[in-house]
């Protein structure tokens, strides 16, 4: 039996300041949108903020050749142009370019891995990084297997005995999305488990490190108002809404492999009805969260193919006006196909089969090219039994509490009230909670919580395989019955609109109607 | 942000004063046509109470740029107490840009207590405050038991911030005895920003012993070296003495018998071993009067020796250079070395950092009750930081 390791005592009572180890951030795809939109800003943002380590390093790789100042400069360059902290700062910007690598290699080449464990190995040696390193797969999901396979032939793997007694570890991050039905995220699964042990896989869905997105477990369970209103009991519906107004914007030859379903709505879309259906977890580590949110992915209502049809809409945009402006069709679009039959938008009505929720519809939308951005959660409370006041619209609208994730982050409650005066005129009022308003402006960007919590090895915000795996089982009944019926061309609504006319009607057999957030 | 009209000296009571800044807060999230909307925004009331109106003076671009992150109503006072009886009031909105929405906007209130007004200033500070948001006292001047002044405005707030480098370590020390006097339930938080401008140097510290086969060494330290910003034989300023104070908590240690010799302190491990603490000075260094440049930590056991360093670079007082050496019997010494970055030590920075960690912290209420008992005047720093920081 070996010795429990003592924890470090200069650690006790110290609340700020924890970096992560010294370790070696291996971006593949650093060519790449992500990279320079999104990871290396987090990155610099963390280093501004002083949350990194003094041995940190980033090492890019991509098939491009590029030398490592030239690397540099480009990065320098996406950071000026997307951080969230402007202008750049030249000490910070000076420190952490000391760190910032290149290599250039393929997916496939045995070569590349080579190359890479030489370079990591100079690395370790001047930046003390001593093996520590976190792979950043923001390339194609077709290349996961093959990056996985050539690490572990290169042997720049580390087994997690040694990652939890302390020593050197390695982790490695998965951009969405995590295969494209249930059999391809299986196989993509074991492949990456005969590589990695899971408490080394960090699979990302960005919206989990959004800060609303976060603060709906701060909601639910620091709050003892909410939660016991939180049930069938008290709520009449639950509207979830991620709708964006730009269409795919060059993105065209992916959207035709994959449609809203895979793109938003196999993960984004049903983290946001695990987080609002999960019961509290028995704490806050990593997987009783995710027990709690496999156990809403296993309580919902798997759909049969006759109800599909019944329960889901599909939808596509045709030309429209956007913020005012003419907007093509999605057929019209690059790269995508003049009859394409691909859905941008999806409606759907979920059951979730538990103690809490039952008979409680979650009420499911995701597209492109609608009236406004905004992805909420919206709570539907019950009407009143029994009406007292007299009112002029014929009625007093059910109680409704919004969880906006983007934008204008924050929660709104909205309530009936008497408006001032000599008669009793009621009137429908939102008490407004808004993140900027209350805690500034400068809301840290979800990439740089993940990256920090990857580094730091907290899985809390990210996806367990069981998880990925039961959402895609849920999704699947709904693909395969698409592609049963001959996969049928969805229904056409105007860009900039709430979708189409099918959706309305799937809540108005219900004796609901959509928000208009 | 929008200017408000001032009030002369002694020309309106209290009261009237009061009425007026009541108003005045009222009118100014009234918006003209034309105008961007403004919204209020309020996450606590932040109390600033200066000794002098000329330091409440100095405190105002702070305690805006603060508020641009942390939405409050801010109440800055200056205290005049030799002055003629009167109360002088100035609002504000400080608005932040609103991203083409509305402005979210903090209110801070301005008022100079001259006279026996300043005795009264508490009940002033309670009727300016927002309900049901807590409290911060940032108090900018000495605690003292029984002050008439200091303790309503303490007993009212969640959390007391006080600044220890600026004051002394003596008043620290008495805030957390007064804090610690009071009911659970009831007491104050007590914070320190020059205890915020050590978290990085503890945290490096800390990472000395992280690595699972170190941490047994933690409880084997044998010596400790500081250097602080001061001339040379000036007395160890209250970073360096919380600083040790940390460190003795952190890992058990008691103090021995006084040490004759000056910059040198012993202390005694749990174990009962020797702890030898060595204090220098360099007055070359452009970082603040008794700001820490160097710290030191030497630990020895049968596994082998670590020496840590965290030491500013001499050009950048912002940045540090974290240096850590393992030796081993029959193996070659390894050596690790790492460029970071302190932070930025301003005002504002180390307010705001301040009032983003939690609102009780033991390890800070330990640390300064243990080096208040050492005395500063125990610790001069004799040794020459130049040449300690050279090796």
């Amino acid at each position: 039996m070996t010795e429990p390791i003592s924890p470090n005592p200069l650690r006790r009572g110290l609340v700020e300041d924890r970096t992560s180890d010294a370790c070696a951030v291996v971006i593949f795809g650093a060519s790449g949108d992500l990279t320079r939109r999104k990871l290396m800003p987090a990155l610099y943002n963390l280093a501004w903020a002083r949350s990194l380590p003094g041995g940190f390093a980033v090492v890019g790789v991509a098939r491009r050749e590029k030398t490592d100042e030239s690397f540099r400069a480009e990065m320098k360059e996406a950071v000026s142009s997307f951080s969230r902290r402007k202008p750049i700062d030249a000490a910070v910007w000076a420190d952490f370019e000391r760190g910032i690598s290149y290599v250039r290699g393929a997916a496939n080449e045995p070569a590349t891995y080579e190359t890479l464990r030489a370079h990591l190995d100079r690395i370790d040696t001047e930046r003390g990084t001593r093996k520590t390193r976190l792979f950043y797969l923001a390339v194609p999901p077709a290349e996961f297997g093959p990056i996985v396979e050539g690490l572990r032939a290169a042997h720049l793997v580390v087994p997690p005995g040694q990652e939890k007694s302390g020593g050197a570890w390695t982790r490695v991050v998965f951009e969405k999305p995590f295969g494209h039905d249930l059999e391809s995220a299986r196989a993509l699964n074991d492949a990456v488990a005969s590589a990695f042990d899971e408490s080394q896989v960090f699979r990302i869905d960005h919206y989990l490190g959004k800060e609303t997105v976060q603060n709906l477990l701060v909601f639910r369970f620091a709050n003892s108002l909410f939660e016991p209103i939180w049930g069938r009991e008290h709520v009449d519906h639950v509207q979830i809404t991620v709708a964006e107004d730009i269409g795919v914007e060059g993105r065209g030859r992916f959207y035709e492999q994959t449609g809203v379903t895979r793109d938003i709505v196999e993960n984004h879309a049903m983290q946001l009805l695990c987080l609002t259906a999960m019961e509290p977890p028995v704490s806050l580590a990593a997987d009783a969260v995710r027990d709690e949110k496999v156990k809403v992915l296993r309580s919902l209502r798997p759909m049969e193919r006759s109800e599909v049809s019944r329960s889901v809409v599909r939808g596509q945009y045709a030309r429209g006006v956007v913020r005012g402006e003419d907007a093509p069709a999605y057929r019209e679009e690059p790269d995508v196909s003049p009859e394409s039959r691909v859905e941008t938008y999806v409606a759907m009505k979920c059951l979730v089969d538990n103690w809490r929720w039952s008979g409680v519809p979650f009420y499911v939308r995701a597209g492109k090219r609608m009236a406004r951005r905004v992805t909420e959660i919206a709570v539907v409370f019950n009407e009143i039994p029994h009406t007292l006041f007299h009112t002029l619209d014929g009625g007093i609208t059910a109680n409704t509490l919004a969880v906006r994730i983007q934008p204008d982050e924050g929660i709104s409650l909205r309530f009936i009230s008497k408006e001032p005066g000599q008669q009793t005129v009621l009137r429908d009022v939102a008490m407004d909670f808004r993140y900027g308003a209350a805690f500034g402006s400068n809301t840290p960007e979800a990439y740089e919580r993940l990256l920090l919590d990857a580094m730091r090895g907290e899985a809390t915000l990210f996806t367990r395989r069981d998880e990925v795996e039961a959402q895609w089982a849920y999704m699947d009944r709904v693909l395969g019955a698409w592609a049963a019926e001959g996969n049928p061309p969805p229904p056409m609504y105007a860009g900039g609109t709430w979708g189409p006319e099918q959706a309305d009607d799937l809540l108005a057999r219900d004796g609901r109607r959509w928000r208009k957030p | 942000m929008t200017d408000a009209a001032a009030r002369g000296p002694g020309e309106e009571r209290p009261s009237a004063v009061l009425a007026r800044v009541d108003r005045e807060l009222r009118a100014l999230w009234s918006t003209e046509p034309g105008e961007t909307p403004k919204a209020r925004a309020c996450t606590m009331n932040l109390v600033v109470v200066a000794a002098t109106p000329a330091l409440a003076e100095k405190w105002l671009p702070v305690v805006d740029e603060v508020l641009l992150g942390t939405p409050a109503r801010a109440i800055v006072v200056g205290l005049d107490a030799g002055g003629a009886d009167g109360l002088e009031a100035t609002t504000t909105a400080v608005c932040a840009p609103g991203n083409g929405g509305p402005l979210a906007c903090s209110e801070r209130v301005t008022l100079v207590a001259r006279g026996a007004t300043s005795a009264h200033l508490p009940s002033c500070v309670a009727a300016l405050c927002c309900t049901d948001v807590p409290t911060t006292l940032v108090w900018l001047g000495e605690v003292h038991a029984g002050d008439a002044t200091f303790e309503p405005l303490a007993r009212d707030a969640s959390r007391i911030v006080l600044d220890a480098a600026e004051g002394s370590l003596a008043s620290l020390a008495r805030a957390v005895y007064w804090a610690r006097a009071r009911a659970a339930a009831d007491r104050p938080g007590v914070a320190d920003l020059g205890w915020t401008r050590l978290a990085p140097w503890q945290e490096m510290c800390a990472r000395m012993f992280d690595e699972p086969r170190l941490r047994p060494l933690a409880s084997r330290v044998t010596r400790v070296s500081l250097v602080q910003a001061s001339e040379q034989g000036a007395a160890m300023g209250a970073a360096g003495l919380l600083f040790v104070g940390w460190l003795a908590t952190r890992l058990g240690w008691k103090k021995a018998a006084p040490s004759s010799e000056p910059g040198k302190l012993t202390l005694l491990r749990a174990d009962g071993g020797p702890v030898e603490i060595v204090t220098s000075a360099s007055a070359t260094s452009k970082a603040p009067l008794h700001a820490l440049l160097a710290v030191s930590l030497e630990a020895s056991a049968d596994e082998g020796t670590v020496r840590g360093e965290v030491a500013r670079e001499v050009g950048d007082p912002d940045a540090a250079t974290w240096r850590l050496e393992v030796t081993r019997a029959g193996a070659e010494p390894e050596r690790i070395e790492q460029h970071v970055r302190l932070r930025a030590t301003g005002p504002a920075g180390l307010l705001e950092r301040t009032l983003h960690r939690p609102t009780h912290d033991a390890a800070l209420a330990d640390a300064a009750a243990w080096a208040d008992g050492l005395g500063g005047e125990e610790l001069a720093c004799a040794g020459d930081g130049d040449n300690v920081r050279r090796a």
